[in-house]
């Protein structure tokens, strides 16, 4: 059974690392990619939302499942053009329903997740991970984007703020080199 | 890529070098990345295969920037968090 319903966005504060140490403490194949991923490297932009890629394995759905409904997660339908609410299906976060949903869009108690499979600039878990980085968050290890990788994959998607997180995680690589 | 794009429009080095206005040695030169076209020249070699040059001049960032650069990296990662989610707290008031 499943059922629409209207949430008061202003009640949802995003809190990422909330997000991240419930998905990381459950032990599933995620890499954390995008603005998050950005922000943990010490990019200043700010974003609105965490997004992973992880491992579509049943093992690992399982896992994802568990700690999204731990995290209160509903499927995100639309979000108004004020951004004041959102219109989300309540239903169970299970490993049937995370495999038909690509990407996975959720609104969790700590603000919204996507979770992809695969995405359209870089590829699927295997090649985010080949050269992501691990990151501790409240005693939780994670894995993170490169660098690297989110320069390419923000070079590729080449939207208005993909150009604008740019310069900062160009400067950011070219520090790391130094 | 100045090679595939060639072939794609299936044009020989030496009618491009033709067209181009160019010894066709100069074409494989470019090709092999053994010398660099100028700008327009590049545009004109492009335009001639039916392709269109986007060049993009990006700036560094601004002394501001640097400085939250610099503020960002001081930071350990999950204070780096934290600082994500006083931004969006902010941004949830304003839209209040």
């Amino acid at each position: 059974m499943s059922l629409l319903e209207t949430v008061d966005l202003q009640a949802v504060s995003f809190d990422p690392a909330r997000i991240l140490t419930v998905l990381g403490r459950s032990g599933a194949e995620i890499v954390v990619i995008g603005g998050v991923a950005a922000t943990l490297h010490g990019s200043p932009v700010a974003t609105a939302d965490a997004d992973a890629v992880a491992a579509r394995t049943e093992s690992n759905l399982q896992r994802l499942g568990d700690s999204l409904r731990q995290l209160e997660a509903a499927v995100l339908v639309s979000i108004s053009v004020d951004d004041r609410t959102a219109t989300v299906v309540r239903q169970e976060i299970d490993a049937a329903t995370l495999e038909n949903l690509s990407p996975a869009r959720l609104l969790t108690r700590h603000g919204v997740v996507d979770v992809m499979w695969q995405d359209a600039t870089v590829g699927d878990y295997d090649d985010w991970r080949a050269d992501a980085v691990q990151v501790s968050i409240a005693g939780t290890t994670i894995q993170v984007a490169s660098l690297e990788s989110l320069i390419r994959s923000k070079e590729r998607a080449d939207r208005d703020k993909d150009r604008a997180a740019l310069p900062f995680l160009r400067a950011l690589l070219r520090r790391s080199e130094e | 890529m100045l090679r595939s794009l060639r072939q794609q429009a299936e044009v020989s080095q030496r009618e491009l070098a033709r067209r181009v206005g160019v010894a066709q040695a100069r074409i494989s030169e470019y090709e092999r990345g053994h010398r660099s076209p100028s700008v327009d020249r590049l545009d004109r070699i492009v335009r001639t295969l039916g392709g269109v040059l986007h060049v993009r001049a990006e700036s560094g960032l601004s002394a501001e920037d640097r400085q939250l650069l610099d503020l960002h990296l001081a930071m350990t990662p999950e204070q780096r968090l934290d600082a994500l989610r006083a931004m969006s707290g902010l941004r949830g008031r304003a839209r209040a």
